[in-house]
């Protein structure tokens, strides 16, 4: 597994043009922003308090902010898309340039997924991990160099605090990737291009994200009151909920009509998990049935 | 099933699409192959050549029949394709890496990565200087020299390769035949080669099928293939009609410009240089023809269908 895992870093890692443009742009994106806006108000009076404006004023909830984008509604309607994109071309890449041939025998496709699966979530991470720790900082320094106050203040309590809610917002992320990578690779598998698994992955990530709405729609059309219930099977409200329980130690009880739920922790850890299990399982079965024809 | 059969097709079928639309591309094939043998597997385009590989290393599942590689079903039992090497059609590889790096890849995916071997494959196809180049730069010729580095990465005991000669140059191609049979000789491998190079399966292989529309016409040791019907002397004397009558008295000729065609047998050659002479007639050339494999293929067609895309080279012999 280790060396399948070395293979698939690999060739993912060294795909300079998928990784800039679609993953190590984020970091180097907000890096660019944080020093022109900083550079800007250096330079002009006018422009002084764009810092402030930019940034919540305190640097926990910068570096969490970023995790906004994968994590939670409306952020991850778009947010999502170019991590969803990267995967999904990591997934349907190996159709298009015709090397799944390459991988003989074939009991070797349920590890092969696995592991592609593990490194571009892993690339995904390291990149928000970065863009986060990017965004923390150059905005302590922007702050510093004109003056302004950017909380909290260090100490032991706060770093503690803030280690907890960042792991605990990771692995909200870690669990949107992985259902994001159980879309890439099942639109993959299904359609064997890479058009192909963006288009039914946006799809399917974009039905996820406007689940509520859709239930709000079908329950007014069909006469059901009950049916916006069915929002707390999604991805999207799951995590959200995780996110909840993490902050303020209770379900996320949103306020729409017919919508009665309140699904505690462990079931909503429960349903994410059948999620991923569910569409990764589903992309390994086909493949592992599909004849490579190309 | 003796360990001395590589590979044995048993009813190999394999039908594309249902319905009206279905393809039979595979029709009850039956092959067995022995270990130390390089094996030609001839066809025109289209004949099933491919579909074939593809199920022998289980990247297409059968619609009917097995395929056993040393007597192990690849669909039950693909642990055994472990122990095989293959180029599947034009080889294909990632083009944002290098040639080393993708063989590396290759190599870690099979769980069989040592550098050294590596660097003696790339050695060996001849492409090691132009390992670092990507291989989005690489000519056809190169990226099939890659491929089959690519199959020979884990030392595997059969290698399968599909058309590897496409895209070499003549030179390349010739390099290429020495490096299958030295394949076969030093290290022990087999080879199941398919092509629709004529002149390359006649040169390098032992035995031979040919397959059209998914079936297996004629199967055989090459030797004995091209030594199946008559041999023609080509003899070129003068007068010619004088000749042509003396040589008519024994055996069946036919004209060809300056050429008679006789249809004798090689060690005949002397008796129609005697006929000939001793009746005042000057004898200038005498070649034996000997059956190329693109005649017997262009016969085996004729039995079904006219042949297509088929290339060859005569060969004639002095004597």
């Amino acid at each position: 597994m280790f060396s399948l895992l070395r293979a698939e870093w690999k060739k993912t890692a060294k795909n300079h043009l998928l990784t800039s443009f679609l993953i190590w742009i984020l970091p180097v994106g907000f890096a660019s922003l944080i020093v022109i806006f900083t550079i800007m108000s250096y330079v002009s009076e006018t422009m002084r308090g764009i810092p402030s404006g930019f940034s919540t004023g305190l640097w926990t909830s910068d570096m969490l902010g970023i995790w906004a984008v994968v994590i939670s509604f409306p952020g991850n309607l778009f947010g999502r898309m170019m991590p969803l994109a990267f995967m999904a071309v990591g997934f349907a890449g190996e159709y298009q340039w015709g090397t799944w041939k390459n991988i003989l025998p074939r009991n070797l496709r349920p590890l092969l997924i696995v592991s592609k699966l593990v490194i571009l979530i892993t690339i995904v991470m390291l990149s928000l991990v970065l863009t986060s720790l990017i965004v923390g900082v150059g905005w302590s320094v922007s702050h510093h160099i004109h003056d302004l106050p950017y909380g909290p203040a260090w100490s032991g309590e706060v770093l503690v605090d803030f280690i907890k809610l960042y792991t605990q917002t990771m692995l909200i992320g870690l669990f949107s990737l992985m259902v994001l990578g159980g879309f890439a690779a099942l639109s993959a598998m299904v359609t064997r291009s890479i058009l192909g698994g963006l288009l039914l992955g946006f799809f399917f990530s974009v039905i996820d994200a406007m689940s509520l709405g859709a239930l709000l729609f079908l329950r007014n059309l069909l006469q059901v009151p009950k049916l916006t219930n069915l929002y707390q099977y999604t991805p999207t409200y799951n995590m959200d909920n995780l996110r909840y329980w993490f902050i303020h130690g209770s379900a996320n009880t949103i306020v729409v009509p017919g919508f009665t739920a309140e699904p505690s922790m462990g079931a909503s850890f429960t349903i994410l998990i059948i999620w991923v299990i569910g569409l990764v399982g589903l992309a390994i079965l086909i493949f592992q049935r599909q004849d490579i024809t190309s | 099933m003796s360990e001395k059969t590589a590979i044995r097709l048993e009813n190999l079928s394999k039908t594309f699409g249902r319905g009206e639309k279905a393809v039979q591309a595979i029709v009850n094939l039956n092959l067995e192959i022995q270990t130390g043998q390089i094996f030609g597997f001839l066809g025109p385009n289209g004949a099933g050549k491919t579909t074939t590989i593809r199920l022998l290393v289980d990247l297409i599942r059968p619609t009917k029949g097995a395929a056993f590689i040393y007597g192990q079903d690849v669909r039950r039992n693909p642990g055994v394709l472990r122990q095989v090497g293959a180029l599947v059609e034009d080889a294909t590889f990632y083009g944002y890496l290098n040639g080393r790096d993708n063989l590396e890849v290759l190599a870690r995916t099979a769980g069989n990565y040592r550098p050294k071997r590596i660097e003696a494959l790339l050695e060996q196809v001849g492409i090691a200087s132009e390992a670092n180049r990507r291989v989005s730069s690489y000519s056809t010729g190169m990226k099939q020299r890659l491929g089959i580095a690519g199959a020979l990465l884990g030392d595997p005991k059969l290698v399968i390769l599909d058309e590897p000669t496409n895209g070499l140059d003549p030179g390349g191609r010739q390099e290429m035949r020495v490096f299958i049979r030295e394949l076969a000789k030093q290290a022990g491998v087999t080879v199941f080669l398919s092509s629709h190079l004529l002149h390359e399966v006649e040169q390098v292989c032992d035995r031979v099928a040919i397959i059209n529309r998914g079936e297996i016409v004629r199967e055989g040791a090459v030797s004995d293939l091209l030594a199946e019907g008559q041999a023609q002397l080509r003899v070129q004397a003068s007068p010619q009609e004088s000749a042509l009558q003396v040589l008519q008295e024994t055996w069946e000729v036919s004209i060809d410009g300056e050429w008679l065609i006789v249809s004798a047998q090689p060690e005949e050659g002397h008796l129609v240089v005697e006929h000939l002479v001793t009746r005042d007639i000057r004898v200038h050339q005498v070649i034996v023809r000997k059956r190329t494999l693109e005649e017997y293929f262009i016969d085996a067609m004729q039995e079904g269908v006219i042949a297509q895309g088929i290339g060859g080279n005569r060969e004639d012999t002095h004597v």
